[in-house]
């Protein structure tokens, strides 16, 4: 299987019943075959993507920025929030993650609203690129970003003790930098 | 560096024996299949999950019980009880999808996740969702979490089914390039 050139289609087609009974037959053999050996590598891979997506998305972990609500829903679960409220400023200085934290909520009180798009570019401080948020989401009563985050991506991420984060907006295909600024963890 | 794939035959050996990391293993190593199968034949996901768990509950008999007598066609045997199964419950697994659809959200709060464990696989997850976009993401919740086919994503996402196979196909393998490296957070 790991040998295909599309091998997401393959078991795409085969999951989706796009795959004729006949083909599927054989692809059958292939996909278990390949199992016993430790291989199946896609089916795994999605078997990951689901069963853990399952988890993230009662979490909000497909959210990105979310909102005041999606919190109270997840405090109201009876989940470990740890609400983080963080002024607008050129230096964030968030406290350390508490220990029996699930989830981690950075409110960053700054208005979004207006853009069709907002991404954050977050870089070290020597300007070394560490990742693009893409497509977060906002509040859409004041604008402002919830970032939820499960707590052991939290303190990794707070491993990184100093880094500069860009919040991009695009608007009509036009992106502008709209605020920077720096974090620096306990 | 990753440990060597122990020979399937070896497995069974152990498997037959009662020693639990074999059988463990061997499930690992079908669990995904298993579900492939299921997805293909039932459309609720936990459908699929409690057909995964009939399946590898009958291959650890066997095993047990030492009715696998060729360890080196278990893809075959496996696959075979796969399709027994299949046979007689696609019906009853439909009337029970049927029956989730209507009343199962009345049970959410009592389903077990069988994530314990995996802290740092979900957090990998997280932070590779993070960076795709918001569309790709859309397309990863639609079709894995919530196991909706080509033409319910595209009508979702308003795009034609065409487009959301595509879509989903590059967003599977752009997910699966983030999660082959190491995390963001820990590259630089």
């Amino acid at each position: 299987m790991t040998s295909s050139p599309a091998p997401f289609e393959a078991l795409d087609a085969y999951q989706s019943g796009d795959m004729s009974d006949a083909e599927a037959a054989g692809f059958e053999q292939e996909l278990f075959a390949s199992a016993a050996g430790g291989g199946a590598d896609e089916a795994r891979f999605i078997d990951l993507v689901s069963r853990l997506g399952r988890f993230l998305d009662g979490r909000g972990g497909f959210d990105i920025g979310s909102s005041r609500a999606r919190v109270d829903e997840l405090l109201r679960r009876g989940l470990r929030v740890q609400l983080i409220e963080l002024e607008p400023g050129p230096v964030l200085r968030p406290p350390a993650i508490d220990d029996d934290a699930e989830i981690v909520v950075s409110h960053i009180r700054q208005d979004v609203r207006g853009y069709d798009s907002i991404d954050v570019v977050v870089e070290k401080a020597d300007g070394t690129l560490l990742k693009t948020f893409r497509d977060i989401g906002w509040d859409p009563i004041d604008g402002s970003v919830y970032a939820v985050c499960e707590a052991p991506l939290a303190r990794i991420s707070a491993q990184q003790k100093h880094i500069r984060s860009r919040v991009i907006a695009t608007k009509d295909g036009q992106s502008q930098t709209i605020a920077v600024f720096e974090t620096i963890s306990p | 560096m990753t440990p060597p794939v122990e020979a399937v035959s070896a497995l069974v050996q152990q498997a037959r024996q009662g020693l639990l990391p074999a059988e463990s293993e061997l499930c690992r190593r079908f669990a995904p299949a298993v579900r492939a199968f299921a997805r293909r034949r039932l459309r609720s996901v936990e459908a699929v999950e409690e057909f995964a768990q009939d399946v590898l509950l009958a291959l650890v008999e066997a095993l047990r019980t030492g009715r696998v007598e060729d360890p080196e066609r278990l893809g075959g045997f496996v696959l075979g009880i796969c399709r027994n199964l299949a046979h007689d419950r696609v019906r009853q697994r439909e009337r029970r999808t049927l029956l989730w659809e209507t009343y199962g959200r009345a049970l959410e709060s009592v389903s077990v996740e069988a994530v314990e464990g995996e802290s740092y696989e979900i957090a990998h997850l997280e932070d590779c969702l993070s960076q795709l976009s918001k569309r790709a993401r859309e397309v990863v919740r639609l079709g894995y979490v919530e196991a909706r086919d080509h033409e319910q994503v595209a009508a979702a996402l308003a795009i034609s089914p065409a487009n959301a196979r595509v879509l989903r196909h590059r967003t599977l393998s752009s997910l699966r390039d983030c999660m082959s490296k190491r995390m963001s957070w820990e590259a630089a």
